[in-house]
């Protein structure tokens, strides 16, 4: 999901950084103080996540995880996606800061949409519904993700359509991967700690 | 509701122990220790050549991609693709700073400056300076020692030894260094590795996530001195 520094075009990236502010801002203002150690425990497993290649496929890419950030934070998906990739851009250079704001845009942004396409879904007592739209919120955020990095490619070449459609390929693994480890967490918190996904419906 | 939550969490481990081993250990294998999404690229000068290699983090080397040297200005002086084993070599085009860059495909890219003070002397350079200084400087040293020696011997073994020196003053240097250079490839490569190679190690990793929950307590500090 990173893109390194020196590929995208400024306009690209300054859209993204656009967005990406303007998506913490709203993020923020919808962040229930309570909530932060929830929020910071999810960035830190995003973060975590980030190491965690992927060996299948045609090249290895990484967890992402923001289908279950989406889940359980909503629009605060954007704040806590763009701390954990803060230290990720300054230490490792997976990306940089100039693409701070596009990397966060494509991660947080399918996380959000997939908390608006699923919550109602997720919250089903049926656990097939719920099972269902758990996999799929997972699924579905790195399909948006990957082709929002495609997106970004192509939008700053033509010359990157072998590369963008590559990515999207590349990650139809962690697609799965990620749907079932979404639908594990949900079955587990609906099971252990109901409140706190409730949280996060009484409080879109 | 505590209490319901006990006993339902008692009842997930009981019956989901096989299901959550399962899940960690599916998850252990997959933390590896390469990081896929960081390309390398280093280069060092062997003789007139300029030798890069690139690879992603974890030694997958970054086959058949377009390589392309810039001079300090941007202008392109070359470009080529690296073969599989993440190699592109090229001769010194000019003096001066070499920006190479390596594009790894699916938005990663690399680069790497090869200074100029790491290029061995241009040709020209060369042997306008030093090595007509050597060669003056031995015929010079050797004729008065000729006309000094009383004894043929070593007037002939003198004149003989200088004439070959001199024949071969630039050819030595030229073994010298090459030699030198394979000699020293591995720990010039080692160091350019190394300048280059610092993967995430595990105490980044938890450095990571202390400084999100530094955050976190930051920001509840902030706001319990405020309630």
């Amino acid at each position: 999901m990173h893109i390194s520094e020196g590929v995208l075009a400024a306009p690209v990236l300054l859209v993204g950084a656009a967005l990406g502010l303007a998506g913490t801002a709203v993020g923020l203002k919808k962040l229930d103080y309570d909530r932060i150690p929830q929020v910071a425990l999810l960035a830190a497993a995003s973060f975590v996540a980030s190491f965690i290649h992927v060996p299948i496929g045609p090249a290895s890419v990484h967890l992402v995880l923001n289908g279950i950030l989406g889940v359980m934070l909503g629009w605060v998906a954007f704040p806590a996606i763009l701390i954990s990739l803060f230290p990720q851009a300054i230490m490792f250079q997976f990306g940089g800061l100039t693409v701070l704001g596009v990397t966060t845009c494509n991660m947080a942004l399918p996380a959000v949409l997939g908390y608006y396409a699923f919550s109602a879904g997720i919250r089903s007592p049926k656990p097939f519904v719920s099972g269902l739209c758990s996999f799929l919120c997972g699924f579905v955020a790195i399909l948006l993700s990957s082709l929002a990095v495609a997106g970004c490619l192509v939008l700053t070449g033509g010359s990157f359509w072998a590369g963008a459609k590559m990515i999207v390929l590349a990650h139809i693994p962690v697609m799965f991967i990620e749907g079932f480890i979404t639908l594990g967490c949900v079955r587990f918190l609906k099971k252990v700690k109901p409140e706190m996904l409730e949280v996060v419906y009484a409080r879109p | 509701m505590p209490g319901h939550n006990r006993r339902a969490f008692r009842e997930i481990i009981r019956r989901r122990t096989n299901t959550v081993l399962v899940a960690a250990a599916l998850v252990l294998i997959w933390i590896s220790p390469a990081w896929a999404h960081k390309v390398f690229i280093y280069a060092w000068v062997e003789g007139d050549t300029v030798r890069v290699e690139s690879y992603f983090g974890g030694s997958k080397k970054v086959m058949d991609s377009p390589v392309e040297v810039f001079d300090p200005s941007g202008k392109k002086l070359l470009e080529g693709r690296t073969n599989d084993q993440g190699e592109f070599s090229f001769k010194i085009p000019a003096q001066t700073d070499l920006r190479i860059v390596v594009e790894a495909g699916m938005g990663h890219r690399a680069e790497y400056t090869l200074k100029e003070a790491d290029l061995p002397a241009g040709p020209t350079e060369a042997k306008g300076a030093e090595p007509s200084q050597g060669r003056s400087s031995e015929p010079v040293a050797s004729p008065p020692v000729k006309p000094a020696g009383p004894e043929p011997a070593p007037a002939v073994t003198i004149p003989s030894a200088a004439s070959a020196s001199n024949l071969t003053a630039d050819q030595v240097r030229a073994i010298v260094e090459k030699s030198l250079d394979t000699r020293l490839q591995p720990i010039i490569r080692t160091l350019a590795k190394m300048n280059e190679d610092h993967g995430p190690r595990l105490s980044d990793i938890i450095g990571g996530i202390g400084y999100i929950f530094g955050l976190m307590g930051l920001v509840m500090y902030f706001r319990s001195k405020r309630k």
